[in-house]
């Protein structure tokens, strides 16, 4: 039989999470050797510091809600040099949605994407850094800002391809009422990708067009927070470094950038 | 009795469009005159309706038959023949949009009208649907603060939508034969990305000017390859994002215009060009995380924008002018302005 992980985790997800894989994770109070769930909500870049000095075995980082790019990047650089495989849990770029996503176009490029994101004023940057993520994942490349006109109710901005300039999409964001997300990504072209998350209703679309009609992705029953930690347990089984944080990053500097661009 | 009308261009516009609305309208009006530019496209058209036919514009104006004209021809020769129009004595214009590609142009045209006093209605089509007052209903009634809009426009080629509903003769040879422009060249791109503002999205501009009416600036404008173009721009403090592509192949059309709120989304979502579908859906996700969708209406856009125009002519509607000449502004404006931005990007 395979031994059982131990994961230390506080938030009720990951506690259902653990009750939710039974052969192959058990609720542990120490960090050494344990997988450590820790909170995205405040300055998770250090309660991950400090659990893989304490000799975590791998590190879920749940919902980064900000994401610092200096302390992010230490983390980064941290995680490498000591081997822990750290998994990003982002509740609105599912890994599996967007591994879904991307192999329903069967490699046709997108010819251009349109992200539309509608947040409270606390969550318009976590849901924009998102859906620059989307737009990354859906494109296959880096972004860059080109142009952005950007204040605190939101605004627009064009994103080109870090790699070679090419135009990827632009973004259109807004606060809105009341508390939760909705974001919405068309990747145009002969192959059409259309992800649409209602965070407040529970809704979750995500379709996949062509000239030969419409397809509907199943839904997801998987908690995200089961998915992330089995995707921990798999990382260690592997042996293998999930590139979560370096994508992370990637899209908080472009998020970054547009949230800087004040008119 | 219906009135007479005189179609000047003999393109798929006319073919798969105003010939099957007008033969709906039956009761308001009748087609008496095809002309083309000599494409020899005119004759076919006009023998299936028994209208005459020519070439040029001058046979056309003289028809007496000719009561009202339709400007279907391309938008560099819509100025003149609105001018060569009023001074034959037409009773009202249905042009194609846009009505004009300069802003002298466009007043130059409305301000002849005017004088004139003959009605002029561009054939904004998407404005005329009924799903926009829909739409528009919903935002006024709530007294709704518009925060953003989007236009979302992905299109494949038209032919699947022209069979559906016309047989068109094979154009000239070589028509559809010219490659695709070098977007990569700044003043290439800015000049397909001003035609395509003025040709495609101007589509959804009078919706969008009914909502946000004072340009402000443009924030960012680029080409999108094959053929398409992403903008962003300011607009009585609206956040604006027009995107389209033109696709060589592909899923059906998307067209959808999305009005944010501070608390509603409201989707209007346009059938397919052509096919004569119906209205728009609209589709309304309020804060209250309630979601309606609005029924659709049987008649499209087409068909009310020609209606409207036998309002114009029985006296029952009232002619804005100033309405039609600050839509070609707005969009002249922010054409000029996109084309601008890009040729300004190139140069940073």
């Amino acid at each position: 039989m395979t031994r059982r992980i131990p994961v230390v985790a506080e938030l009720a997800g990951y506690r259902v999470a653990v009750a939710g894989l039974p052969l192959s994770a058990q609720a542990a109070d120490e960090a050494a050797g344990a997988i450590v769930v820790v909170d995205g909500a405040a300055r998770w870049w250090d309660a991950a510091a400090g659990a893989i000095d304490a000799g975590a075995a791998a590190i879920v980082a749940a919902e980064p809600h900000d994401v610092p790019l200096d302390a992010v990047a230490a983390l980064a650089d941290l995680a490498a040099e000591v081997g822990v495989p750290v998994v990003v849990h982002r509740a609105r770029l599912r890994e599996d949605l967007v591994a879904l996503a991307v192999a329903h176009r069967e490699g046709v490029p997108p010819r251009v994407i349109v992200a539309e994101c509608r947040a409270s004023a606390g969550d318009l940057a976590a849901t924009l850094r998102d859906a620059v993520g989307w737009m990354r994942a859906l494109a296959d490349t880096d972004l860059v800002v080109a142009s952005a006109a950007h204040t605190a109710d939101g605004g627009t901005a064009l994103l080109r391809s870090s790699a070679d300039g090419r135009v990827v999409g632009s973004m259109l964001s807004a606060v809105t009422r009341p508390e939760g997300s909705l974001l919405r990504v068309q990747a145009l072209g002969e192959t059409t990708t259309e992800f649409e998350l209602d965070e407040p209703i529970g809704r979750c679309e995500l379709t996949t067009s062509t000239a030969r009609g419409r397809l509907v992705a199943p839904a997801v029953f998987e908690a995200g927070e089961r998915a992330s930690l089995r995707r921990a347990i798999d990382a260690l089984a592997e042996q293998r470094m999930p590139g979560d944080l370096a994508a992370l990053l990637q899209d908080a500097h472009a998020a970054s950038a547009i949230a800087a661009a004040r008119t | 009795m219906p009135w007479g009308v005189g179609i000047i261009g003999a393109g798929p516009g006319v073919g798969a469009l105003h010939l099957p609305t007008l033969a709906r309208l039956g009761d308001r009006f009748t087609v008496v005159h095809v002309a083309d530019h000599g494409s020899g496209r005119a004759a076919a058209l006009a023998a299936g309706v028994g209208a005459a036919t020519s070439q040029g514009t001058a046979a056309l104006l003289a028809d007496p038959a000719v009561e009202v004209v339709a400007i279907c021809s391309p938008p560099a020769e819509h100025a003149r023949q609105i001018h060569e129009s009023i001074a034959a004595g037409v009773r009202a214009i249905l042009c194609e949009k846009p009505l004009a590609t300069t802003a002298e142009e466009a007043r130059s045209v409305v301000d002849a009208c005017r004088q004139a006093g003959i009605p002029l209605l561009v054939a904004t089509n998407h404005f005329y649907d009924e799903a926009w007052d829909r739409a528009k209903h919903h935002l006024v009634a709530l007294e709704s603060d518009v925060r953003t809009i989007s236009a979302t426009v992905a299109l494949p080629p038209n032919g699947r939508f022209h069979a559906a509903v016309t047989e068109l003769a094979p154009g000239p040879a070589g028509a559809s034969s010219r490659g695709a422009p070098d977007l990569a060249d700044p003043h290439v791109a800015a000049a397909v990305v001003r035609q395509l503002v003025l040709g495609l999205a101007v589509h959804d501009l009078p919706a969008v000017r009914d909502l946000a009416p004072d340009f402000e600036g443009v924030d960012f404008a680029a080409a999108v390859p094959p053929i398409g173009y992403t903008v962003g721009f300011r607009s009585s403090g609206v956040r604006v994002l027009l995107t389209a592509v033109m696709l060589p192949d592909g899923p059906d059309p998307v067209w959808r215009l999305t009005i944010g709120t501070s608390t509603d989304r409201v989707d209007v979502e346009f059938p397919p060009s052509f096919v004569h579908a119906g209205s728009a859906t609209v589709r309304v996700r309020r804060g209250d995380l309630r979601t309606t969708t609005y029924r659709r209406d049987a008649d499209d856009g087409y068909l009310r924008e020609w209606r409207v125009l036998a309002d114009l002519l029985d006296g029952s509607a009232t002619m804005e002018y100033h309405e039609v000449l600050d839509d070609a502004l707005f969009a002249v404006g922010l054409a000029d302005a996109a084309a601008d931005a890009i040729r300004a990007g190139a140069r940073s």
